[in-house]
């Protein structure tokens, strides 16, 4: 190789040199702008469930205002009437005094009001009396719906607290509708890592502890921190992008994931 | 040049290549990436607008159950302080019985009126509420730069009448001036006539030392923005999904601009960047 040939490469090498820079640093804002798109989608997702949980809370303080007495017992039932034709979700409503006993119950569902019960020792009323909200697990109903309790105590104390039923099915159907790039999942946790709500249709994966799994874990451990969109593990096993977000109200934590795999071709 | 210089060049060119077709194609991709963020701010933006409209609507529905009798006054009063009380954007309701006249008014400012007997049956909170149950009104303003709205309800049966909302606008206003994307990104509310509602443009930081999030110079609302592309575009898609385009915003500038409509009012969130920022901002 002559001079002039190590002139003509390097010449060349120069005009490629920016055009590597650039590529790389396109790879990087690429990578960037990624993040920033999981980050987002996992932002909306759990907006829209504070959103849900928000709704139902504010309308079931339509029912917390009236103190126990005799007269107020038949404007109970009324606003447990009219709250169940406003929130399809709720399917019951049942009224505890401020010693905690059960004095009515409304259900859609069944006409089982057993009479007066003590509940006092009950999560739904202790917790409600000490933080106002109470928001109860996620139990199936006939192996397949979804339901939790909800709480809210009086905006009085002698106003006891109401406890509705609430029907969860649609924060499995937020999930279940959200496509993130070709094969990218998105889930729910609750506050210990459990899954309150997965794609995969397998029914054990219904409250399986994933807190082991590398994103769950640092997550879950930087609850207060800025989000971060980490490298993670999904139950197969597969590299992936996670990005989480909080559910204001139950403390749920959302997941939104791209396998690795698909990082530099999807847009998500 | 003899052959030789010819082949190296030939070599080195084949060598760089790739390089180049992946930094067009990376570029490319940003620039869909890009896009996608745009869309998803403009989509969250939209999502969140209404459902704060929504739900005020389905509080408002607990006081457009009851039809009106005489015995139902009591019952109405304490709903519309349980609506006060329960909506902190609601400042004042009134309800309208089947005939269109107002028979009870509870305000957060004055005092109530019970009774007026004013006639409302021509007006159109009334009868547009009547004819499509959910009547969303222009957005006006109270001392200079608060932003409202009239909401009217009709209930399910007509003896049940008519809800009349005063709605406070300012969740909505600084949700735009928290969506300004990148360094000189905008984003607006434009109504069914393509109207400005709320611009960014519109809010200046406040001056040091003072409290408050913003100052509201209101001079954009109103202005009319059917002639640009972008919005023409929008308008043509109806509810339809639109594509991100790159257009000119009101200074002649070139953007790139995603939008979305929300439901309810047909009202329509523009988020906008300009093309000078696309290769580096991270909206």
């Amino acid at each position: 190789m002559n001079r002039r040939h190590l002139i003509t490469l390097l010449g060349c090498a120069a005009a490629a040199c920016p055009l590597a820079a650039c590529a790389q640093k396109g790879g990087g804002r690429a990578a960037a702008l990624v993040a920033r798109i999981l980050q987002l989608r996992a932002d909306s997702l759990a907006d829209d469930m504070s959103q849900f949980f928000g709704e139902i809370v504010s309308q079931m303080g339509w029912i917390t205002h009236l103190t126990w007495s005799v007269g107020t017992m038949e404007q109970r039932r009324f606003d447990a009437l009219r709250l169940l034709r406003q929130v399809p979700a709720i399917s019951e409503i049942t009224f505890l005094d401020a010693s905690g006993i059960d004095q009515l119950n409304v259900s859609r569902l069944a006409m089982d009001y057993l009479g007066p019960r003590y509940k006092g020792s009950s999560p739904e009323f202790l917790k409600a009396m000490a933080d106002k909200i109470y928001y109860g697990p996620v139990h199936l109903r006939r192996e397949s719906y979804p339901y939790m309790t909800l709480s809210l105590a009086g905006t009085q104390r002698e106003g006891g607290v109401s406890v509705a039923e609430v029907n969860v099915t649609r924060v499995r159907d937020l999930v279940v509708q959200l496509k993130v790039g070709e094969h990218g999942t998105a889930y729910v946790l609750d506050a210990q890592g459990r899954v309150i709500a997965h794609p995969d249709i397998n029914p054990r994966l219904f409250q399986a502890d994933l807190s082991d799994l590398p994103q769950v874990r640092a997550a879950l451990a930087a609850d207060a921190g800025p989000p971060e969109v980490r490298a993670g593990l999904d139950i197969k096993g597969r590299d992936v992008l996670s990005a989480s977000a909080s559910v204001a109200g139950p403390g749920w934590r959302v997941f939104v994931e791209l396998p690795l795999a698909e990082a530099d071709a999807t847009i998500p | 040049m003899n052959r030789r210089h010819i082949v190296t060049l030939l070599a080195s060119a084949t060598a760089a290549w790739p390089l180049m077709a992946r930094a067009q194609q990376g570029d490319g991709r940003a620039r869909a990436l890009l896009s996608r963020i745009l869309q998803l701010r403009a989509d969250g933006a939209a999502a969140t607008i209404g459902q704060f409209l929504n739900e005020i609507v389905s509080q408002v529905g607990w006081t457009a159950q009851l039809p009106w009798r005489g015995d139902t006054m009591n019952q109405r009063r304490f709903d519309a302080l349980r609506l006060l009380r329960q909506v902190p954007a609601v400042t004042e309701i009134a309800f309208l019985d089947g005939t269109g006249t107002e028979q009870l008014k509870v305000s957060r400012l004055a005092m109530d009126t019970v009774a007026s007997k004013s006639d409302l049956s021509q007006d159109r909170k009334f009868t547009e509420a009547m004819a499509h149950r959910v009547w969303f009104g222009p957005v006006y303003f109270r001392r200079e730069s608060e932003p409202y709205l009239t909401l009217a309800l009709a209930g399910t049966r007509r003896e049940s009448g008519v809800s009349v909302a005063e709605v406070a606008l300012k969740l909505v206003w600084d949700l735009i001036w928290q969506l300004k994307v990148g360094e000189h990104g905008v984003a607006y509310i434009l109504d069914s006539q393509d109207r400005v509602i709320v611009h960014s443009a519109m809010f200046t930081p406040p001056r040091e030392g003072e409290g408050g999030s913003y100052h509201v110079d209101p001079i954009m609302y109103q202005r009319d923005f059917s002639e640009l592309a972008q919005v023409q575009a929008a308008r043509a898609a109806g509810d339809g999904p639109t594509e991100v385009r790159t257009a000119r915003d009101i200074d002649g500038r070139e953007v790139l601009s995603a939008s979305a409509g929300i439901e309810g009012p047909g009202w329509r969130v523009f988020v906008e960047l300009p093309v000078a920022e696309a290769d580096t901002a991270v909206p």
